[in-house]
């Protein structure tokens, strides 16, 4: 037989193979547009918590300055004016912000904890976990002087990370023999873990939750 | 349906009519987005079967495919058909999650195989269509593609080429190593074809 030949003769046979059933196209194109829906939704979520975060980072921002020229001018006398930090708790500002900020610090201290239990689980800690806890517990000091610390929960919450962070920070460099290194590591971990503090961290975080819901 | 006649409804108004869709489906028109996949959907569904021979996968291929076909629509440039387009990314969707079948299933297919080599004795001569079926399988990805894609669903080298992203000398060629495979692993069956 021809080389020809077979080939059409294969062309033909092959028509059998995997021969297609008629096209679903109704349950086909309902599938596709829940899909079309759902990414339309995560769009517009992913939009919004991207412009919240715009917007609560630069609330934070207004706030945590605030609260350090307040702490720079200490309390105002009898007859002077009241310092800043005391003029926005009075009212200028409402809970709101201190709320925005504190949730976005709680959602960096948890994935700043996540990383360094992962880190110590390889046996050590990088340089810029440790810079990362410093600029954390900055923060957390200077949330714990507002008045997000009010909240007594919060507030509770807010120590015992501050204590974390202080450990996370005295923590021995990488030069730091081995079993030194290890101990520290443990202690910290086992404060995270005693004090029960990524979980409560992810409660006081509201999932998915607007961040500036009243 | 037949490969002739499953040549989207666009073509008969041509490159303008394809635009003004691709407009108003960009513009968020429901039944646009409805009109282009029903112009569509067929040859992608029958490609999507050819290739892997499972209704369940088949199906969420070609969704897969026309979801990120809407999805990317705003990039699309115009230079080839909308079609070579939707060609070329359900190429990529199928190529792509057939591999990822295949790892998974790979663990169960050796553990099926031993175990009915162990109940059942070797089985007779298989039927010309089956040796025909288990000699295309074997063909590697590519050339299996462009075998089921010329031969048996009738896109052109061009189109071919469009979507694999190979010239279409290229496709020219591996269509003739595909079907020199074939040739070689059916030689010894040539007679049954003729019968």
């Amino acid at each position: 037989m021809s080389e020809h030949r077979f080939d059409d003769l294969l062309r033909e046979a092959a028509r059998e193979y995997n021969a297609p059933p008629p096209t679903p196209r109704e349950e086909m194109w309902a599938r596709i547009e829940r899909a079309r829906t759902l990414d339309e939704l995560q769009r517009r979520r992913d939009l919004r918590s991207r412009q919240r975060l715009r917007w609560g980072a630069g609330i934070a921002a207004v706030l945590l300055m605030g609260i350090a020229i307040g702490r720079t001018l200490g309390p105002a006398g009898p007859g002077g004016p009241a310092p800043v930090a005391a003029r926005v708790e009075a009212g200028a500002v409402q809970p709101l912000p201190y709320r925005v900020a504190a949730t976005q610090h709680l959602s960096r201290a948890e994935v700043l904890l996540t990383s360094l239990r992962s880190e110590a689980a390889a046996g050590s800690v990088d340089d810029q976990t440790i810079r990362w806890a410093k600029d954390l517990l900055t923060t957390t000091r200077l949330l714990l002087d507002s008045r997000a610390a009010r909240d007594p929960e919060l507030r509770v919450l807010l120590q015992d990370l501050e204590l974390v962070l202080a450990q996370i920070v005295q923590l021995p460099a990488d030069t730091a023999p081995q079993g030194v290194a290890e101990q520290e590591l443990d202690l910290v971990t086992e404060a995270i873990e005693q004090g029960d503090v990524l979980p409560r961290l992810r409660s006081a975080i509201p999932a998915g939750a607007p961040l500036a819901t009243t | 349906m037949d490969p002739e006649s499953a040549e989207p409804l666009l073509a008969t108004g041509g490159r303008v009519d394809e635009h003004q869709l691709i407009r108003r489906v960009l513009d968020s028109d429901p039944a646009a987005e409805r009109e282009l996949y029903d112009a569509h959907v067929d040859r992608v569904f029958r490609l999507a079967y050819r290739m892997t021979g499972d209704a369940e996968l088949a199906q969420e291929f070609t969704q897969d495919t026309f979801v990120r076909a809407f999805q990317r629509l705003s990039g699309f440039r115009g230079e080839a058909a909308l079609s070579t387009w939707l060609h070329s990314i359900a190429v990529s969707v199928v190529l792509n999650g057939l591999r990822k079948v295949r790892r998974n299933r790979q663990r169960e297919v050796d553990l099926e195989h031993a175990r009915e080599a162990a109940v059942h004795p070797a089985p007779g001569e298989p039927r010309m269509l089956e040796r025909l079926k288990k000699a295309i399988d074997g063909l590697s990805d590519r050339n299996r593609t462009v075998f089921v894609m010329h031969d048996i669903e009738g896109f052109t080298h061009e189109e071919i080429g469009s979507a694999l992203r190979v010239t279409t000398g290229t496709s020219k060629s591996t269509l003739f190593r595909a079907r020199a495979k074939l040739r070689e692993q059916l030689a010894p069956y040539a007679k049954d074809f003729s019968t």
